[in-house]
């Protein structure tokens, strides 16, 4: 017997493989419903380099251009999570898709940070699930009805 | 404020003067900062160190001695706590 789905179809949206090597290659997988309203996004190897910084840590990704800072290294870790999360969020609600997130570090920002002797290397993983179906929720939906003239309302 | 610590408020306020820079607070102190097409939510603590001052430079554009003179940053008022 066939195993029904229902409306969640998922569809890749994105994704991005990292540097072969260790076996433990850094992947980005974005998947979403037919209807684009729901979004499952997978990180897994994500490699981050959390370094001091003055008396706070910095946390800067390298397989994904996204940073956070905290006053301790396990601060600095939520934040780069609760960011990198709503970051995603964001990117979903505009452009729909987090191709703009799947993209390395720039040299630039990497440069003092790789030699920096007292670097924590660390790998991220994370999977997160986005409704940007609830923006639509509440008094916007009635808005729009009341600006749809009545006779397609009839119809 | 540490020897090296820049305010958030200062550092929004910079964010906020540069042409092209779209910057929203959201109810749990985030900032999510866009500039074409460069989208990203940051959670900032109440002082930004180095490393995040020199991406807000590389990404935004901000001109690093705006955060530390803040009354060239144009516009900029203190805000009183």
């Amino acid at each position: 017997m066939a195993h029904k789905t229902g409306k969640i179809k998922p569809v890749v949206v994105a994704s991005v493989a990292g540097d072969e090597g260790d076996g433990k290659n850094a992947v980005a997988v974005q998947v979403c419903n037919e209807s684009g309203d729901l979004h499952g996004v997978a990180l897994q190897y994500i490699r981050v380099v959390i370094v001091p910084d003055g008396p706070a840590w910095f946390a800067q990704g390298i397989d994904i251009d996204y940073a956070s800072q905290g006053a301790t290294v396990e601060e600095a870790k939520t934040n780069f999570e609760k960011g990198l999360r709503a970051t995603i969020d964001q990117h979903l609600r505009v452009y729909r898709h987090i191709r703009g997130i799947l993209q390395l570090a720039p040299p630039e920002i990497l440069a003092n940070l790789l030699i920096d002797s007292s670097a924590q290397y660390k790998l991220y993983s994370q999977v997160s699930a986005h409704d940007i179906h609830e923006a639509l929720q509440g008094g916007q939906i009635s808005y729009l009805l009341d600006e749809v003239p009545q006779r397609e309302l009839v119809q | 404020m540490s020897n090296s610590g820049v305010s958030r408020d200062v550092a929004v306020a910079a964010l906020r003067a540069v042409k092209g820079v779209d910057v929203s607070i959201g109810p749990d102190g985030e900032i999510t900062i866009a500039k074409e097409g460069h989208l990203e939510t940051l959670i900032f603590p109440e002082e930004l160190e180095k490393q995040m001052l020199f991406r807000l430079k590389y990404h935004y554009g901000v001109p690093i001695h705006w955060f530390f003179n803040p009354q060239m940053i144009p516009g900029y008022t203190p805000q009183i706590h």
